[in-house]
């Protein structure tokens, strides 16, 4: 009797396998479709704040220009070019007289 | 009855059957045709244009770079209130709202107009959270030089299309523009890329980045230093460069004035010029040290080898050869004495006992007359004539005269000189990084033939010190602390329309190195048509003094103690204060022939600084000093009068 009943569940029972089988690849599909979705956001986020950076980069070579440092300290810092003869390099005991 | 439910039942069955059937079929089993459709609706190859790689200083100080910009365009069909997008848009932009509302009404019946082209990222992602319907973006690239005037004619620019035009942007074109990439993508529906095959970003692939030799605190110091020098002497222009003695590299190569490299276009081409490798022009005096390298070379002299200078004047084939101020009338002097005091009848009559045959080849050995190997655009070879030469030519040529040279090429013949004797060829592109492959080029100099032997181009280095000692003419070029060889020039100018020389106009220039007794930096100088004082000496020297001592003091090079005159004894209490006076005292005495800061002094302050000097004082103004002539640092000897002027 057990057996019997076995044998009549057997092809429903395939059959939700089948469809099983099926809808998991269906759905493994669609969750690759979700993932590169997400990677394609966030490539793009990448893809900006490499901007940014690279923007960032430029405005700071642009502020430490040796032009404006010299006019900054120059004008804010009161500051002064070093003269022929200011300068004394020490060396050892010694002072070398130099620049 | 149940006939019929069991009919029914397989009938909804066998269709959920067929369409579960039909679905598999669909998605899982293989169809060419079906395949060849996705392909064709799905899949697109697109091309990713590179981003243009960076130009960078040796210490990697960003010179040239590319950045993401944005253009700004609005399509005035769609947008409903213009005002109300012109007000919210305006003060991102940092526009008149007045403006950016007529441009849309203008082009009203447009479905396109730009608003601003290559705005920044930053003012991008603001008026993306806007959400303003009607506004669009175009991606593009913008490059920008943040030194913007510093070494802009030898970095060159790029055009609209992002192509280099001139200098390096252009002869490393290929390098820095990189390759484009082509890569296939799958798209939605709405036309999204999706990934194909388990991964590939899209990423703009970027061109290499290129480093150069150049120091760019070293670049803008000289070309500060040329600026003030057209300034002060009304020169039309001034070249200089710095040559690491030890490698062969290029430290600096700066031609004044410069222009902004964000801005080409506005200026003449003839300022874009690289005049340092484009302009061959006769070197003068600074050419005479090679007649004397050759004569020494082919044993023809040696250092003490005493020269008839007859009084200044000595005629060769008809023709009178004088020394450049009329006032010097030397007799006899020794080869060491000629180049010291820079006599053009001695180096003439080296130049007749060396013979042209001689002389000529090593012209060409030492790199006149031929290209540097540089490979710039533009670089001139210079003129070296070809054999024969008469003795009247021959004798002008000893002296700088009747052979034009690029100041490169002189720098490059006095490295020869400085590191040995061996012609090297000059590096300006130390690496070029791939940031994608990092795949990594480096460049060395190559030595191309040795000119000299050591112990010959020691002697002449040495001769080239005497130039800078008192009594020579480099005096100017001298640095307290470090010896110094070179030599001066002061070239007639050439009248390219009419022939002969322009009169009244002359290039001053000074080469040298520094120190003298083991050189790390070749430094070559040249100012154009300088107005007032002309002479190398004059103009020329104190340049190449003052960028020299930037030099060595960035270099961190120790002083060289030439004599006891220089070495000052600490106390062994290193905090007295006194030894800091006498050390300022004895520096005052040191220098009692240059002329002292007085920047900021008050009128009093700085006539008491003066007193110590005979020359007249002259005061201009009131108030607080601001300027004087001489300038600070600069040689008393040669002025009659000091200026003073206050604010």
């Amino acid at each position: 009797m057990a057996a019997k009943k076995e044998k009549r569940f057997n092809p429903v029972l395939n059959l939700l396998i089948i469809i099983l089988t099926m809808f998991t690849i269906v759905f493994t599909k669609m969750e690759i479709r979700r993932i590169a979705y997400n990677v394609l956001k966030i490539s793009d986020q990448y893809k900006k704040r490499h901007d940014i950076y690279r923007y960032n980069m430029l405005e700071y070579a642009k502020i430490t220009q040796p032009e404006r440092v010299r006019n900054y300290a120059l004008s804010r810092l009161t500051m002064t070019e070093a003269q022929k003869g200011q300068i004394i390099h020490i060396s050892n005991d010694n002072l070398l007289v130099a620049q | 009855m149940k006939t019929r439910i069991i009919f029914i039942f397989v009938l909804f069955l066998s269709l959920w059957t067929a369409l579960i059937l039909r679905a598999a079929y669909l998605q899982v089993i293989p169809n060419e045709r079906l395949q060849s459709l996705n392909e064709r609706l799905y899949n697109k190859t697109v091309t990713v244009q590179s981003r243009r790689g960076a130009i960078l200083d040796r210490n990697g100080v960003e010179l040239a770079g590319s950045t993401t910009a944005y253009s700004l365009y609005a399509d005035p069909k769609i947008i409903e209130n213009r005002i109300s997008v012109a007000k919210k848009v305006a003060p991102i932009l940092k526009e008149s709202y007045h403006r950016i509302s007529k441009r849309i009404y203008l082009y009203r019946n447009k479905r396109f107009v730009w608003l601003k082209r290559k705005i920044t990222p930053i003012q991008y992602e603001k008026i993306k959270e806007l959400k303003i319907r009607g506004l669009g973006f175009v991606e593009e690239s913008k490059r920008i030089y943040p030194n913007e005037s510093t070494l802009s004619q030898v970095l060159g620019f790029t055009g609209t299309d992002g192509k280099g035009l001139e200098g390096l942007e252009l002869s490393l074109n290929s390098e820095l523009s990189g390759k484009e990439k082509k890569v296939l993508l799958q798209r939605d529906a709405f036309g999204r890329p999706l990934l194909l095959n388990g991964g590939l970003e899209i990423t703009h692939p970027d061109g290499s980045n290129v480093h150069l030799t150049i120091d760019s605190e070293i670049q803008h110091y000289l070309e500060t230093e040329l600026a003030r020098s057209i300034a002060k002497f009304q020169a039309d222009g001034a070249v200089g460069i710095v040559v690491d003695t030890k490698t062969s590299e290029i430290l600096a190569m700066a031609n004044a004035p410069t222009y902004d490299l964000n801005k080409p276009l506005k200026v003449n081409s003839q300022l874009r010029r690289n005049r340092v490798l484009t302009d061959a022009f006769e070197p003068g005096s600074t050419l005479k040290p090679f007649v004397v390298a050759a004569a020494l070379k082919h044993n023809v002299i040696e250092p003490n080898t005493m020269i008839a200078c007859e009084g200044g004047q000595f005629e060769v084939g008809g023709r009178i050869i004088k020394e450049a101020d009329a006032k010097h009338k030397f007799d006899n002097l020794s080869v060491s004495e000629i180049l010291a005091f820079s006599s053009n009848v001695g180096t003439s009559k080296i130049a007749l006992m060396l013979g042209s045959q001689k002389y000529s080849e090593f012209l060409r050995q030492i790199g006149f007359g031929q290209s540097t190997g540089l490979s710039f655009p533009g670089e001139s070879n210079g003129i070296v004539r070809k054999l024969p030469w008469r003795p009247i030519e021959l004798s002008t040529i000893s002296f700088g005269h009747g052979i034009s040279a690029t100041p490169l090429q002189v720098a490059m013949a006095y490295t020869a000189i400085a590191n040995g004797g061996v012609l090297t060829e000059p590096i300006l592109v130390k690496r070029i990084e791939n940031p994608d492959t990092h795949n990594i080029k480096e460049f060395k100099s190559k030595n191309k033939q040795r000119v000299l032997s050591e112990e010959q181009a020691n002697t002449l280095r040495l001769m080239l010190s005497a130039v800078t000692m008192p009594g020579g003419t480099g005096v100017n070029a001298r640095i307290p602390g470090y010896p110094v060889a070179g030599k001066t020039g002061t070239a007639q100018k050439v009248d390219f329309e009419n022939g002969g020389y322009v009169k009244g106009a002359y290039i001053s220039s000074f080469a040298g190195f520094v120190p003298a007794n083991d050189p790390r930096f070749v430094i070559y100088v040249a100012v154009d048509n300088p107005k007032k004082y002309f002479y190398g000496s004059q103009v020329a020297a104190p340049i190449f003094s003052k960028v020299a001592s930037y030099a060595v003091r960035k270099a961190g090079l120790s002083p060289t103690i030439i004599s006891e005159d220089n070495l000052l004894h600490l106390s062994k209490n290193k905090k007295d204060s006194t030894s800091i006076k006498r050390t300022k005292n004895n520096l005052r005495e040191m220098l009692t022939d240059q002329m002292p800061s007085l920047s900021g002094m008050s009128l009093r302050q700085a006539l008491r600084e003066l007193k110590t000097t005979d020359k007249r004082v002259v005061i201009h103004g009131r108030g607080q000093v601001f300027k004087t002539e001489p300038e600070s640092g600069e040689s008393l000897s040669q002025s009659q009068k000091i200026h003073v002027f206050l604010e």
